[in-house]
C-alpha cells in the first residue's frame, strides 16, 4: 500500500500564526501603491517587481516552520503521509495561494496579462528558493536571509551580479506578453530546479534534533 | 498478539557503526531500553519507526516487514525525547491535525477517549505553549497513540520532568502495555523499573544483556554490597571500590558498593535493576 497524500491546510494557515498575514499584508500595501503613485507604471513595475516576487518566498518558508526547526519535527515523518505531500505539494498548493493573489495585485494595479506572467514567473522562482533554503538550512531566519539576500544583490546590481541567475526583467513600462515569456523561460527553469531540489532536500533530511 | 523481531540489525553513518548486529524478540506489553548515552537507543528507535533505513538486518511485526516502511507508519506510534510542536495551537486541534494525517475515520470519538486515557479532557481548550512538561508529554503520547497503533515506541519518557510529574507519566506508559509493544528507551534505570517487565542493555551499539527486569538485575548477585563508613573515610573507601551509590545517615555514609570479592566489614545487599545494569556495562567495559 503506498504511503497517502493527505492535506490538512486550515491547520497549516494556523500553524503560520500571524506569519501566514504577511503576504497579505503585502498585497494590500501594493495596492495602495497605485494611488500614491497616482497610476504612473513607470514607478509602479518596479516597486512591484522589487517587493511582490520577494514575498512568494514566505509561506514556502513558514510553512515548514514546526516540522523542520522544532524539536520532535521528526514525529510528522513518522505518520503514515508522504513526504511528497508533506513538503513540495503542500508548498504548491500555497504557491497557488499567492499566484491568486498576483492577479488580485495586478487586477487592482493595471490589468495586464503580461505583468501577471512576469510576477508569476519570478514568484514561482522565490517560492521555489524559499521552499530549498528551508529544507536545506532549516531555519526560518537563515532562509529569508538567503531570500532577501539574492533579491538585494540582484536589484542592487542591476541584475549583474550572477547574470546567468537573475530573474528580474527591470523593465518600465508593460512588455509584450512574448518578450515576457522568452524572458521568463530561464527563470522558471530555474524555478523548477529550486523546487526540484527542495523536495529532494526534503526527502533525504534525516538530521533530527 | 505477533512479537516484534530484530534480526541482527546493523545501522552505520558512513564510518560509524551506530548498531552492530542488534537482534531482540519483543513480547507485547512493556519493554525497556536501557544504556548511556550514545549507546545506540535513540537510532534503533529512529529505525524502528521508519525515520532512518537499516543498513542491515531484519525487523518483522506479524506479516508487517520494515522493508515496506510505508505499512509500517500505519502500525507504529512514536514520542520522540523532545516534542515541541505547534506552541500557539491548542490541544485537541494538534491531535485532529494528527488524526487527520493518520487517516484515522472517527477522529472526534477517538479524540475524546485519548484525551481521557491521558487525562487531558479538561486541558483540552489550552495552548501548546500553556502546558507544563508533563502534559507536554502527554499530549506526545496521546498523538503517538491515535490511530491505535500495535507498537508505540517512547524515547526518553520522562527527561525534563520533575519527581511528581514523572511519577504520573509512568503510571501513563504502564497502562499502555495491555494491548500493545511499547518500547521505552531511556538512560533512567527507575523508569524502566517502574514501568517494564522486560528490558534489553545497549552499549556502545552492541546488545549487552537483555531478558526479564529481575533477571537484568540478578546478573549482580552476589556482587554488590553495603558498607557504613565514618564520614572522614568515604574519599578513601571511593577510591579504592566502584562505589554506585551513597546516602548519608548523620556523620557516615552507607555506601553500595559493586566488587567480585567484599570490602572488609560490608554486607552482601540484593540487587536491584540498575546493579544488574551498571555490573553488565563494567563487565562490557572491561
Amino acid at each position: 500500500m503506498r504511503t497517502a497524500m493527505r492535506f490538512d491546510l486550515r491547520f497549516d494557515w494556523r500553524v503560520m500564526g500571524t506569519a501566514a498575514y504577511v503576504p497579505l499584508i503585502v498585497a494590500v500595501v501594493m495596492t495602495l501603491f497605485e494611488p500614491l503613485m497616482r497610476g504612473s507604471l513607470r514607478q509602479l513595475i518596479p516597486a512591484l517587481e522589487f517587493i511582490w516576487p520577494l514575498f512568494a518566498a514566505w509561506w514556502s518558508i513558514f510553512l515548514f516552520q514546526d516540522v523542520l526547526e522544532e524539536p520532535g519535527g521528526e514525529t510528522i515523518f513518522s505518520y503514515p503521509v508522504s513526504r511528497f505531500s508533506l513538503g513540495i505539494a503542500r508548498a504548491a498548493v500555497f504557491f497557488l495561494g499567492y499566484a491568486m493573489l498576483t492577479a488580485w495585485v495586478v487586477g487592482v494595479i493595471d490589468f495586464s496579462l503580461s505583468l501577471f506572467v512576469q510576477l508569476l514567473a519570478e514568484c514561482y522562482f522565490y517560492a521555489g528558493l524559499g521552499f530549498f533554503a528551508m529544507t536545506l538550512l532549516r531555519r526560518t531566519g537563515w532562509s529569508l536571509s538567503v531570500a532577501f539576500c539574492y533579491a538585494g544583490m540582484q536589484i542592487l546590481t542591476g541584475g549583474k551580479l550572477i547574470p546567468l541567475l537573475n530573474v528580474y526583467l527591470f523593465n518600465q513600462e508593460l512588455l509584450p506578453l512574448d518578450l515576457v515569456l522568452q524572458h521568463s523561460l530561464p527563470t522558471l527553469v530555474m524555478g523548477t530546479v529550486l523546487w526540484g531540489m527542495g523536495q529532494w532536500s526534503f526527502q533525504k533530511s534525516g538530521a533530527y534534533h | 498478539m505477533d512479537n516484534l523481531i530484530i534480526d541482527r540489525l546493523v545501522k552505520k553513518y558512513d564510518k560509524h557503526t551506530a548498531l552492530n548486529d542488534v537482534s531482540l524478540e519483543i513480547t507485547p506489553g512493556m519493554y525497556g531500553l536501557l544504556g548511556p548515552n550514545g549507546a545506540g537507543k535513540t537510532t534503533l528507535m529512529r529505525v524502528l519507526t521508519t525515520l532512518l533505513p537499516a543498513t542491515e538486518g531484519e525487523i518483522r511485526l506479524g506479516s508487517v516487514s520494515w522493508k515496506q516502511a510505508d505499512d509500517v507508519r500505519r502500525i507504529t506510534g512514536y514520542l520522540p525525547q523532545k516534542f515541541a510542536l505547534y506552541k500557539h495551537i491548542r490541544v485537541e486541534e494538534v491531535l485532529d491535525h494528527v488524526a487527520v494525517l493518520k487517516g484515522v475515520g472517527d477522529r472526534r470519538r477517538e479524540i475524546e477517549t485519548i484525551l481521557e486515557q491521558v487525562n487531558l479532557t479538561e486541558h483540552r481548550k489550552k495552548k501548546m505553549g500553556q502546558l507544563s512538561g508533563g502534559m507536554v508529554r502527554r499530549v506526545g503520547i496521546a498523538q503517538a497513540l491515535l490511530g491505535d497503533p500495535r507498537l508505540v515506541v517512547v524515547d526518553e519518557p520522562t527527561a525534563g520532568l520533575d519527581p511528581e510529574e514523572r511519577i504520573r507519566f509512568r503510571r501513563l506508559l504502564r497502562s499502555l502495555g495491555r494491548d500493545k509493544i511499547v518500547l521505552i528507551s531511556t538512560h533512567i534505570v527507575e523508569d524502566i523499573e517502574a514501568t517494564c517487565d522486560r528490558a534489553a542493555i545497549l552499549h556502545k551499539g552492541r546488545l549487552v544483556e537483555q531478558g526479564s527486569i529481575d533477571r537484568l538485575g540478578g546478573l549482580a548477585t552476589g556482587k554488590v554490597w553495603v558498607l557504613t563508613v565514618p564520614q572522614q573515610d568515604f574519599y578513601e573507601v571511593a577510591e579504592a571500590y566502584d562505589v554506585i551509590a551513597s546516602h548519608r545517615l548523620g556523620d557516615r555514609y552507607r555506601l553500595r558498593i559493586l566488587a567480585d570479592t567484599p570490602p572488609p566489614g560490608a554486607v552482601c545487599a540484593a540487587p536491584t535493576l540498575e546493579d544488574g545494569y551498571l555490573y553488565a556495562m563494567r563487565r562490557d567495559a572491561s
